[in-house]
């Protein structure tokens, strides 16, 4: 979730603590296969999920957007994916969710780029992966953003142990994962949509 | 003498402050119900299913410093919880309707038995009773809290009314929802041994 969002939103729970961040979303699951959206602002997310394969648009207007389909619960696991396309306006792509203890947000994104305080770096699938540290909501973020974006409409593959075992080693610990998604986001404000797939 | 003792003794603190606490848990489904364990310490936490559906049994050796488990939905909704928590043994802290909400990054409680404290926004009137409201932080993100002043009883069948809290928490702490990752019946400990029967719907 997006930083400058963020400082708006402290912004307005400090000035104005009735304030609400306008926000919507669904979860659900599909042929087995967990499904979720996320967005903020004037517009809305769409997602049209089919087992672990999805379409997802977002229309010009939000303040952030994302889509994505995977497990839940998650792991640590190798996942495998194929984004199709990914068309209009997006920041980032790539492995993504939750772990509960501590209360976290992660990403491994592979298409844009998320960052935060920089921590090292980590080499796995055939890249480089700088690590930042951010923050959600007061709690912490891990991420890994590969330097060298992922390509389009190839069979790619994240080893989230090799990132999982950094963010231990040289961030905190990560426990019980709430899920692990394939995820496309957006804070640029403009429409787009993607087509991915994960196995 | 000492002063090697000591020096010894500095390298396993910072032996054990690179490593990470011990933490162990499980997640899944069982009769269509989601169920997790988390726990930390030296002992552990079991979970079992002997009737099925929304029911499940759990216990907790001593020698943890947190123990967790529970049964529910995931993904979580805003529901009416129904539950029995029929039997509650030895250590234990708190019996709550919990559950997590990512945006923000929020760890949510309504206390029903024990006690969840923090710092104390108001108070909310639900299903027969009042509830203290309070904020908390875990891992620097929020914690939304409430806490039943009189406690349920153990035995009996409950109704949690969630949206009474929910729209509390929203006008009166920051936003929650729409995504909530989970809501569960939960037990919580911080020592052991203890176990616990309950059932949700």
């Amino acid at each position: 979730m997006k930083k400058k969002l963020l400082l708006i939103s402290a912004i307005a729970f400090s000035t104005a603590v009735m304030q609400q961040v306008n926000a919507a979303g669904t979860s659900g699951y599909s042929n087995g296969f967990y499904y979720f959206t996320y967005y903020t602002g004037n517009g809305s997310t769409t997602i049209h999920p089919n087992g672990g394969n999805y379409s997802a648009s977002w229309t010009s207007g939000l303040s952030d957007s994302l889509a994505g389909v995977g497990w839940n619960p998650g792991s640590i696991r190798t996942i495998g994916y194929n984004y199709g396309f990914i068309s209009g306006s997006y920041n980032s792509a790539g492995a993504y969710g939750w772990a509960p203890y501590p209360n976290l947000e992660w990403y491994i994104t592979d298409f844009g780029h998320v960052s935060g305080t920089f921590i090292g770096t980590v080499n796995s699938d055939g890249g480089t992966y700088n690590v930042y540290k951010g923050v959600q909501g007061g709690g912490p973020q891990y991420i890994s953003s590969r330097t060298s974006n992922q390509s389009i409409g190839q069979n790619h593959t994240i080893t989230m142990a090799n990132h999982v075992n950094y963010w231990k080693a040289h961030i905190g610990s990560f426990g019980t994962i709430r899920e692990t998604t394939i995820m496309v986001e957006t804070w640029s404000g403009g429409s787009g949509s993607c087509n991915g797939t994960c196995w | 003498m000492k002063k090697i003792v000591l020096l010894a003794s500095a390298l396993v603190l910072s032996l054990a402050t690179a490593h990470q606490s011990q933490a162990g848990g499980t997640t899944g489904y069982n009769g269509g119900f989601y169920y997790f364990t988390y726990y930390t310490g030296s002992g552990s936490t079991s979970i079992s299913f002997p009737v099925g559906g929304g029911n499940f049994v759990g216990s907790w050796t001593s020698g943890v410093t947190d123990s967790l488990c529970g049964k529910g939905w995931n993904p979580g909704s805003i529901r009416n919880v129904g539950y029995n928590a029929g039997l509650l043994n030895g250590n234990w802290h708190s019996v709550a309707v919990y559950g997590f909400a990512p945006y923000p990054n929020v760890e949510y409680y309504i206390t029903e038995m024990g006690a969840n404290s923090g710092t104390f926004i108001g108070t909310v009137n639900s299903d027969g009773g009042t509830y203290n409201v309070y904020k908390g932080s875990q891992a620097n993100g929020p914690q939304y809290k409430d806490d039943r002043i009189v406690d349920q009883s153990i035995g009996s069948n409950h109704t949690v009314t969630m949206a009474n809290h929910v729209n509390y928490w929203k006008a009166h702490i920051g936003s929650f929802g729409p995504t909530i990752s989970w809501t569960v019946l939960s037990v919580e400990a911080f020592g052991g041994p203890g176990n616990c029967n309950a059932t949700v719907w």
